[in-house]
């Protein structure tokens, strides 16, 4: 391709990003948010515009579900399913349009916070296994779920590992560990990569 | 999100651990979650145990423009948002540019 040929391809790609800009980029940009509430009786999903109208109820035959988040390309939605309210929760995945619900592991005497890398292919949570929460890695098509955090430091007084968030990019998890110092336990702010390796404490 | 000034706030922090900056100072602001343009956070008030009194609300990432989305009584929360045109602007434009790059002739 000539150097011609070239500007005017550069062209043509600003002229299209242009208008796909246009017609998608503008402010507020999420067509929906998900939520959770309970104030018709047990708790269910909801969706509501970034304006907050347009409530409306959401895949209703999920009962009792709690901290959901959606893949970046939203075609997979990871959330803690309770039985009953109060309860031990699980995590679990399902397709956007309610198909496909399972329970993402059997590890631990619960799981929770889970969160999806940005297609949706794998997922991270925490779990409370032999008396220690550590955050897990598992394909959310199945398969053993791998404990990641297993390594910080706890001869250095780190403590259970929770709360994971993928970064947007997906090279990074996001997590807090807990310290405990003289009988005092503070929370930290640490991210490493998916595998569990380059772990570093943030704030 | 962090007691750090005494009430639960949520705050903004690079990824390099650096520009730690207060976000709300409503007091029980908790769950943060980004807009897809990062751009916003939505989040839900109310005390950490408990699901009494919490409510939704948005915000931008440079602490202007707060405002409770809807009411249901104290009673909603755990949001995250959705952009179908996050997917399409990213994956679907490099597919328009590639797909005109390699057109024939």
């Amino acid at each position: 391709m000539g150097t011609s040929r070239r500007r005017t391809a550069l062209l043509a790609w600003a002229l299209v990003d242009a208008l796909v800009s246009a017609a998608y980029g503008q402010r507020p940009r999420a067509a929906a948010i998900l939520f959770v509430s309970d104030h018709e009786a047990e708790s269910r999903f909801y969706l509501m515009n970034p304006y907050g109208s347009q409530v409306r109820e959401f895949l209703p035959h999920v009962r009792w579900p709690g901290i959901p988040v959606w893949s970046s390309n939203g075609r997979k939605i990871a959330f803690v399913l309770y039985p009953a309210w109060p309860g031990v929760g699980r995590a679990h995945v399902m397709d956007a349009d309610g198909g496909g619900l399972r329970e993402l592991t059997e590890v631990g005497e619960w799981s929770s916070h889970p969160t999806l890398s940005p297609r949706g292919k794998n997922i991270a949570f925490h779990a409370l296994l032999d008396g220690i929460v550590n955050i897990y890695v598992a394909d959310t098509k199945g398969g053993k779920a791998t404990p990641m955090t297993t390594r910080v430091d706890p001869a250095g007084g780190w403590r259970p590992s929770s709360q994971p968030v993928w970064s947007p990019d997906g090279a990074r998890i996001a997590f807090v560990a807990s310290k405990h110092n003289n009988g005092q336990a503070a929370r930290y702010i640490w991210t490493m990569n998916p595998d569990g390796s380059d772990m570093r404490e943030l704030v | 999100m962090s007691d750090r000034d005494g009430a639960s706030e949520i705050y903004t922090i690079g990824s390099d651990g650096a520009r730690l900056k207060r976000v709300t100072g409503m007091g029980e602001a908790r769950w943060p979650r980004w807009s897809p343009d990062g751009e916003q956070i939505v989040f839900h008030s109310g005390p950490e145990a408990g699901v009494e009194g919490r409510e939704i609300y948005t915000i931008d990432a440079s602490g202007r423009n707060q405002k409770q989305l809807m009411d249901f009584g104290g009673r909603a929360w755990y949001a995250d948002w959705f952009d179908p045109a996050a997917d399409v602007s990213a994956a679907g434009r490099q597919l328009l540019l590639w797909g005109w790059l390699k057109r024939p002739g």
